[in-house]
């Protein structure tokens, strides 16, 4: 009866320590943002997706680095310098440590959420630059799930999920700490296409990004991400609907991936 | 009619304008291609009736500075990002606050 019991305990577990396949420590992934002005794409920012290995006294993490830019042809007009970080284990991709950085045209903000896994808190700190001149900070403390992620670890977590063993229209839900609030968001897997990048064509995944509770992501099956059907899983395009309008994120390049292609 | 047309170029062939200096990539070539039309159609409806054209030719020249300036722009204009010394240091003091707060925290891996 011990053996059973282990053995379902194990069964029970196996999503939670869920190792990563996918990720390599030194990958770089290049892509162009563009936004759709009255039915033509223009080509806006660059995106760049970097991981590293971090070592603390204690253990090793990965820094997973995502940068947007402006193309310098718009830096004059409107200036975007975004940084969001996520430090994760390196086998779990549990993150610990999330940072995020936005400088978009004179509007700045800063976040942090510190997470301690043992007690299911994170503490928040959120910067903004103040009227009066000079920075003011707001500090806080939130009550999370054990499989709480931040929205850079949830792009890897997607890419290092079983997807081949999944069948058209089965869908999983991540919960995921945006503005100091849990969401739902579901990913779905519509089925393959063969698509053009610049990388190749490629056999991919087309996958529909649902937030759930919010009104940031807008319209049903407007946001999808093709991944390569291959063990790197590349985000290779993307299309997304926000208030403001619509957009896509094509690859540039690809290097430092886990497994060759 | 003639008094419209002219009207729908001057503003197509200024937003044009306006368009191409900004960095709009091919979204530019819409108003200027729209006001080139217009500017082709009133000249040859002035000369039919023998007058001067004067307006229909200033369409055409804004016309065709805009075209010129967005085929420049097109050709010429790269898609690269800034690669300041600010971003690196940015980002390097980032990873150095981040091991910091890394430290203090119970990391379970």
């Amino acid at each position: 009866m011990r053996p059973f019991l282990l053995l379902l305990l194990l069964l029970i577990n196996l999503p939670t320590i869920a190792q990563n396949k996918t990720i390599g420590t030194n990958e770089k992934l290049v892509f162009t943002a563009s936004y759709n002005m009255s039915g033509l794409l223009t080509d806006l920012a660059q995106v760049t997706m970097e991981t590293s290995e971090i070592k603390t006294s204690s253990s090793t993490l990965l820094r997973l680095k995502c940068r947007a830019q402006t193309y310098t042809k718009w830096d004059n007009f409107f200036k975007i310098n975004d940084l969001y970080e996520s430090y994760v284990g390196a086998n779990s991709l549990r993150p610990y440590l999330y940072k995020r950085e936005i400088n978009e045209g004179g509007y700045y903000k800063f976040m942090q959420y510190k997470y301690d896994r043992k007690s299911g808190q994170v503490q928040s700190l959120m910067r903004k630059r103040a009227k009066v001149g000079g920075f003011y900070e707001v500090k806080d403390k939130l009550r999370i799930g054990s499989e709480s992620i931040d929205l850079v670890a949830l792009i890897y977590h997607i890419r290092n999920l079983d997807i081949h063993k999944a069948g058209n229209g089965s869908s999983d839900t991540f919960s995921v700490l945006f503005d100091s609030k849990e969401n739902p968001v579901t990913i779905t897997l519509l089925g393959t296409e063969t698509i053009d990048t610049a990388i190749g064509e490629k056999s991919c995944y087309k996958l529909s990004i649902a937030l759930n509770n919010s009104d940031v992501l807008k319209g049903k099956n407007s946001n999808l991400l093709w991944l390569t059907a291959d063990n790197n899983k590349i985000p290779v395009y993307a299309k997304f609907k926000v208030a403001v309008g619509s957009g896509e994120l094509r690859i540039k390049s690809a290097s430092g991936l886990k497994h060759s292609i | 009619m003639r008094t419209l047309l002219l009207i729908i170029g001057f503003l197509a062939a200024i937003l044009g304008l306006i368009m191409t200096v900004l960095p709009f990539g091919y979204l530019g070539f819409l108003p200027v291609v729209l006001a080139l039309i217009i500017g082709f159609i009133v000249f040859k409806m002035d000369k039919s009736q023998n007058a001067s054209g004067k307006a229909s030719k200033i369409i055409i020249a804004i016309g065709v500075i805009g075209l010129a300036l967005g085929l420049y722009r097109t050709i010429f204009d790269t898609n690269v990002v800034a690669d300041d010394q600010e971003v690196i240091k940015q980002e390097e003091e980032s990873l150095e606050e981040a091991k910091k707060e890394l430290e203090d925290l119970d990391i379970d891996e």
